[in-house]
């Protein structure tokens, strides 16, 4: 089975069944059989308790247009702690959202963080952190892939997926190698070859999934760096599905 | 049949590439079902006489000539680019590649005028490259901003014999110069940085079929991406064909 974990529903806030329809129309053609959605239609760094509020109904409605293909996270924000862990206990413990997605609101190594953390913890459910090494610096709130691993080191008991392999793969792979409660995804970034290879030679294949960042990326792009990699077929299976599996209790 | 517009050979300065030598590149192409590539040699972006690199080049791909189609890399912008076009055209090279990014100039620059005049004389191809890779990646000590593509239009208009792709170009830098694309037969962009669900579809749907050239960026992108690419979008076979390989046999 392949799974991506990792994927956005852009569009028009109203027409959320059709753009559910339109990315599955495409990862059909592509065979893959369920997404990990997260976040609204257009992307905000720094949303409000409202905010989250409609982005997390928003792919809820998605999940229940499609429930046999999609899969959710809850959109939290360290800034908006209390609307986080709100949402948190009505979208996991109440179901059916399985895991949590943070973004660039803060620094994911703030103490602003714990709550969420510990919350994740407490409801067994893992958190995938966007994380990137930018040259030329990142936004306010952008964490590195060091911030992760600040996070995870203090919560032992969660796993965390770091997006996008860390942006610039080759520093984000090695700054997280040593932390064991992180896995990357593979996802957002050009399809460059040998980033699969090195993150499976670096962290083993059962800390790497396929992700695409679907609907700016393309779900093609994102699945050559597996379909292309120069990797065992039992990895590839991992990266491709079984982790995911695993990770978010699918 | 498929033709790669979109591929290098050699040293990347930046990082190890597993196929980026001939023999490891024909087998991933074996691998992939593609039939032949138009090749630059990555060194042609960094040296300052480009000549070694060609030369390597056409040496080095030599044994698979019915596969690989050598492309020169040509820097206008260097003193006495002539004599390195002469060499190249004398080498068999078919093709020319430009990095206006990495050889600092631009598309409305005399110097590029001057050398799409001597490619149109010659009946030479010219791909020139929007950027090689992700801008936000850059080596701290190499950035290079990508080229402003908004040019190229008018210097299709004005070479009207050249046959020009726009290589490594994103989605938003297409829509930019979408009516031109449109309307200029001479006009071509390739597939390997166009990002988004059902990205080839959308752009034939756009530009038309007859502007698009299929391209990976291989060995620096995993060559499967395009192909992906290809199968992400429903193309009528025509349609396909013509990105495949149909327009770019017609200046090969």
């Amino acid at each position: 089975m392949i799974v991506d974990c990792h994927v956005h529903l852009y569009g028009e806030r109203e027409e959320v069944t059709a753009n559910t329809d339109e990315l599955l129309k495409y990862a059909d053609r592509l065979g893959i059989e369920k997404l990990i959605a997260s976040m609204g239609p257009q992307l905000c760094q720094q949303p409000d308790a409202e905010r989250l509020e409609l982005d997390n109904q928003y792919v809820s409605a998605a999940m229940a247009h499609a429930p046999d293909r999609l899969e959710g996270l809850v959109y939290a924000s360290p800034g908006q702690v209390d609307k986080s862990l709100e949402l948190m206990e009505r979208y996991i413990a109440g179901g059916p959202m399985k895991g949590v997605k943070l973004w660039v609101s803060r620094r994911c190594s703030e103490a602003a963080c714990d709550p969420i953390a510990d919350y994740a913890a407490e409801l067994q459910v893992a958190i995938l952190q966007h994380a990137f090494f930018k040259v030329g610096g990142n936004y306010p709130g952008e964490s590195t892939p060091v911030d992760l691993v600040e996070l995870a080191a203090r919560h032992p008991d969660v796993e965390f997926l770091m997006a996008h392999c860390g942006g610039n793969w080759e520093q984000g792979i090695r700054a997280v190698c040593h932390q064991p409660n992180i896995s990357v995804d593979l996802c957002g970034g050009d399809p460059e070859a040998g980033q699969t290879e090195y993150a499976v030679a670096l962290l083993g294949a059962e800390r790497v999934l396929y992700g695409s960042d679907a609907s700016g990326r393309s779900l093609a792009s994102q699945l050559a760096k597996v379909i292309g990699a120069e990797i065992r077929d039992q990895d590839r299976r991992l990266i491709l599905g079984d982790n995911a599996v695993r990770m978010f209790g699918l | 049949m498929i033709i790669d517009c979109n591929a290098h050979l050699g040293h990347w300065p930046f990082r190890y590439l597993e196929n980026s030598q001939p023999d490891n590149f024909v087998a991933l192409m074996d691998r992939c079902g593609v039939t032949q590539a138009c090749v630059a040699p990555f060194q042609g972006l960094l040296y300052g006489d480009v000549r070694p690199a060609n030369d390597w080049l056409i040496e080095a791909i030599a044994p698979h000539s019915d596969r690989l189609m050598p492309h020169a890399a040509i820097n206008p912008n260097s003193p006495d680019w002539q004599r390195d076009l002469e060499e190249a055209i004398a080498g068999g090279f078919v093709g020319l590649r430009l990095y206006p990014n990495y050889h600092g100039y631009e598309l409305g620059d005399g110097c590029l005028a001057d050398l799409m005049a001597a490619a149109q004389a010659h009946s030479l191809t010219v791909s020139i490259h929007a950027r090689m890779y992700d801008e936000r990646l850059h080596h701290a000590r190499c950035l290079v901003p990508p080229v402003t593509v908004t040019e190229a239009g008018t210097i299709a208009r004005r070479f009207p014999e050249v046959a020009i792709v726009l290589c490594n170009i994103k989605t938003a830098e297409i829509n930019a110069i979408a009516e031109d694309l449109g309307s200029l037969p001479n006009l071509y962009v390739e597939i390997s940085n166009l990002e988004g669900i059902g990205a080839v579809e959308k752009l034939v749907a756009e530009i038309g079929a007859g502007s698009i050239v299929f391209g990976t960026h291989a060995p620096y992108q995993y060559m499967e991406a395009s192909l992906l690419k290809m199968r992400e979008s429903v193309l009528a076979a025509e349609d396909s064909a013509a990105i495949l390989y149909k327009n770019a046999q017609a200046w090969i």
